[in-house]
């Protein structure tokens, strides 16, 4: 097994600045809080800024389907920016989960030599600002199967077996927490036939009763999703469906771990530049060795979570092109997500600390940033279940 | 970061990894007769093979650092035979890096006989007065003719009792404030001023020594560096410890493994919260590990980050947490214990011997090698620019500090 590559490329570099600067512009801290006061804002500029004019929407998908082949170590790269803010983006739910979940549909319809509906999607998703978000709860760490299909119809009965990409089903059922559902175009169903078997097949958002409350992140908000009957186009089946379902799930951690990076290192500059210009007691706070032990501290994991998260996205790249094992590259997820997991809120949280009295208030931006990091650590499993999941690869 | 790394500039790869191959083909070709150890090593030495990033001529070809690890994969493809560092600890981690930047020509001679274990290092640093302070030893060393004479007592020397010589900080001048009154010196440890007792530990074995020096004799050609300018070179040789400790291991490498392996062989104390806490640890090696890499990539690619001073801090971290996971996760087998006998070890090992032993010898790596706190406060003020503690000791001539 040789090292993965984990230096900075210019590429990242590039997408990094471009990124960082449209934010600096389309989200400044008071903008981003205003989506806690005003339930329909969504800070549209923002994403107009990511999908239409840096064009961000097809970065995993291969360029032969419309996208840019940029992988997900470049989509890694803008969701730490995204994450530093936090920004109220699709990116991850749209850019990222859906569209990994379509690209590895299509890979399936590529093993059998078709141009299918995934194919499509997929240049849907890359091309003329379609987005879509994964019908699912976002704290599940795999498929939990509160949605059905209630009708196959292609087939004389409900919901009969087997079904095949293409057609078109019903749906119904309820599903809890799913992110940005309330703004996508579409929704990507995972679902279970009456045969048991899982099926993910893409529906219109508006022919679903979305309903969104109020919650911990309203820069990532959540809804209820309710679908009662909604025609949905299958795109994958049986094994195809649970293997595009669960790696794009490992791909959204690998890239989840990067915007967790983000977080730490914005929480840690914000921490560093206030204690240097904080001053009690006639000194810096910034001074005090409690302090200062506990930021070097906070360095020190922040620099490894980036080393980690890094190592993540680039080891899914290699897998995908060949050059590392999938289980190696699980294996890089599960641990750069299972630390993020274990230390994105809890710097942040110092950070808050480092604030005093300021930190409570509305007005300082950290708590912006820990909601965002708190939301995070239990997106699809916490770090119990990701050291679960990374305890059967190592074989403990 | 020590001098070395950031004062190189590592030309292309492609061409190091040349020069490096060219200088094994020509060992293998000197060597080919030979059949002394020792007389394969001073040939690698002469062919710039002991340490590749050091200066041609002092037993390297001046290229990166992040290259020995090749260097030391091709010169054993040749199947030329190469020293344990960990014979020579001190003289390979510290005594070498430092005489290498500061030495004579004549002092530079040692390098030869550090790698081919001919000429033994220890060190002779911390004193039961000056530990994080190392700055403040009292051992004096006065000027005799063309000699200086030692007297004090230094602690903590690992292999006092089997060194030949021993790097020494001592204080040369007390009316000037601590730091600019120190000087550095190669003293020989096998002469009658020279007294070493075993230093007994909390795992029983006296790894560690009290050195006592009553009029010792060192040469003033075997001063490195300048009168007064001990605390410099010193830092050279500390910087290098902390690099050589903190340095990079394959996955499962080091304590993790250890206790991995153990967990696999037997399901007699396993439950899912042992369980997860043993895959937290994993995590935290990995990902240390994982750093571990980045690091020594920057380093190959010309671009050495400050994050290196982190590493050591993180090791000492996981060690002790999986050093203490390792004795409950074991029940009575955790607590067995070989022997507490007063044993002197010529080396040993973190991984080694049994849970007891390594759970007791890994509170010492938060300690050796610069303690976590210091290497925090350097972190926080020399790479984060927070301010420095209150010093009192700064502007003080040594002889006027209250002790």
């Amino acid at each position: 097994m040789t090292d993965i590559d984990l230096l900075p490329t210019d590429i990242d570099g590039d997408l990094r600045d471009n990124v960082r600067a449209l934010l600096a512009e389309r989200a400044p801290a008071q903008d981003v809080a205003r989506v806690y006061d005003e339930p329909d804002f969504d800070a549209p500029a923002v994403d107009a800024g990511i999908f239409e004019e840096l064009e961000l929407a097809g970065l995993v998908i291969p360029e032969a389907d419309g996208g840019d082949g940029a992988g997900l170590s470049a989509a890694g790269t803008v969701a730490s920016e995204l994450g530093r803010v936090p920004a109220p983006s699709q990116f991850l739910s749209s850019a990222v989960t859906a569209s990994r979940i379509v690209f590895r549909a299509a890979a399936a319809e590529r093993r059998t030599g078709a141009d299918g509906p995934a194919h499509k999607l997929m240049r849907r998703l890359a091309t003329d600002g379609t987005t879509a978000a994964l019908a699912m709860d976002v704290t599940a760490r795999k498929w939990t199967g509160s949605l059905h299909v209630s009708a196959n119809t292609a087939g004389p009965s409900a919901a009969d077996d087997p079904l095949e990409p293409g057609r078109t089903v019903e749906l119904i059922g309820i599903v809890h927490g799913v992110a940005d559902a309330h703004r996508a175009d579409l929704l990507v169903v995972p679902a279970r036939t009456v045969g048991g078997a899982l099926v993910i097949a893409v529906a219109n958002a508006s022919d679903a009763h979305i309903h969104t409350f109020a919650s911990i992140d309203e820069t990532r908000r959540l809804s209820e999703v309710k679908l009662a009957g909604i025609r949905a186009r299958v795109i994958a089946v049986g094994d195809g469906a649970q293997r595009a379902l669960e790696r794009a799930l490992l791909d959204t951690l690998a890239v989840l771990a990067c915007e967790q990076s983000g977080i730490v290192d914005a929480a840690f500059d914000a921490g560093l530049a206030y204690v240097k210009e904080r001053r009690q007691f006639g000194r810096t706070i910034g001074s005090y060795q409690a302090i200062k032990h506990r930021l070097a501290q906070s360095w020190i994991v922040a620099n490894q979570m980036r080393a980690a998260a890094t190592a993540a996205v680039r080891s899914v790249d290699a897998a995908d092109a060949g050059t590392v094992s999938r289980t190696d590259a699980a294996i890089a997820v599960r641990t750069a997500s299972a630390y993020a997991k274990a230390h994105t809120s809890r710097i942040v949280e110092e950070v808050l600390q480092f604030h005093g009295g300021n930190g409570m208030t509305w007005e300082f931006p950290i708590h912006l940033l820990l909601k965002r990091a708190k939301l995070d650590e239990v997106m699809i499993g916490g770090a119990e279940a990701q050291r679960d999941a990374l305890g059967r690869l190592i074989d403990l | 970061m020590s001098d070395r790394d950031t004062a190189h500039t590592p030309g292309d790869r492609t061409a190091d990894t040349e020069a490096i191959d060219a200088a094994v083909s020509a060992a293998a070709d000197a060597a080919r007769d030979l059949t002394d150890d020792s007389a394969v090593w001073g040939v690698l030495y002469d062919h710039g093979l002991a340490w590749v990033d050091f200066p041609r001529g002092s037993g390297g070809l001046g290229v990166s650092a992040s290259l020995r690890a090749y260097a030391h994969e091709k010169i054993g493809a040749a199947g030329l035979s190469q020293p344990d560092p960990r014979r020579n600890t001190i003289g390979f981690g510290m005594a070498a890096p430092t005489i290498a930047v500061y030495g004579t020509d004549e002092q530079k001679t040692f390098l030869r006989d550090i790698f081919t274990l001919e000429r033994i290092f220890c060190q002779l640093f911390s004193e039961p007065g000056a530990g994080s302070d190392l700055a403040a030893v009292a051992t004096r060393a006065v000027r005799d003719g063309d000699d200086w004479r030692v007297t004090g007592q230094k602690v903590w020397t690992s292999g006092a009792q089997n060194a030949d010589i021993a790097i020494l900080v001592a204080r040369t001048d007390v009316d000037v404030p601590k730091h600019r009154g120190l000087t550095y010196f190669l003293i020989d440890m096998k002469q009658p001023g020279v007294e070493t007792r075993g230093l007994r530990q909390i795992t029983g074995e006296s790894e560690f020594n009290e050195v006592f020096l009553d009029d010792a004799v060192v040469p003033d050609s075997r001063r490195l560096g300048d009168e007064g300018e001990g605390w410099r070179v010193a830092n050279t040789t500390l910087n290098s410890e902390r690099v050589s400790i903190g340095g990079g291991a394959p996955r499962e490498g080091g304590m993790i493994g250890v206790v991995s392996d153990a967990w696999r062989r037997s399901t007699k104390h396993r439950n899912p919260v042992l369980r997860d806490e043993l895959i937290g640890h994993w995590v935290d090696a990995e990902v240390q590990r994982t750093s571990g890499i980045l690091l020594n990539q920057k380093l190959a690619a010309g671009r050495p980050g400050p994050e290196g001073s982190g590493a050591k801090v993180s090791f000492a971290q996981n060690a002790q947490a999986l050093s203490d996971f390792d004795i409950r996760m074991r029940g009575v087998d955790g607590l067995r214990y070989d022997s507490w006998e007063d044993r002197r070890p010529s080396d040993y090992s973190m991984t080694g011997r049994n849970p007891v032993y390594r759970y007791l010898r890994a509170k010492g790596n938060s300690i050796e090698g610069g303690t976590t706190e210091i290497i925090l406060n350097i972190i926080a003020e020399r790479v984060l620019g927070l301010p420095g503690e209150h010093r009192t000791d700064k502007d003080v001539p040594f002889k006027e500090m209250p002790r």
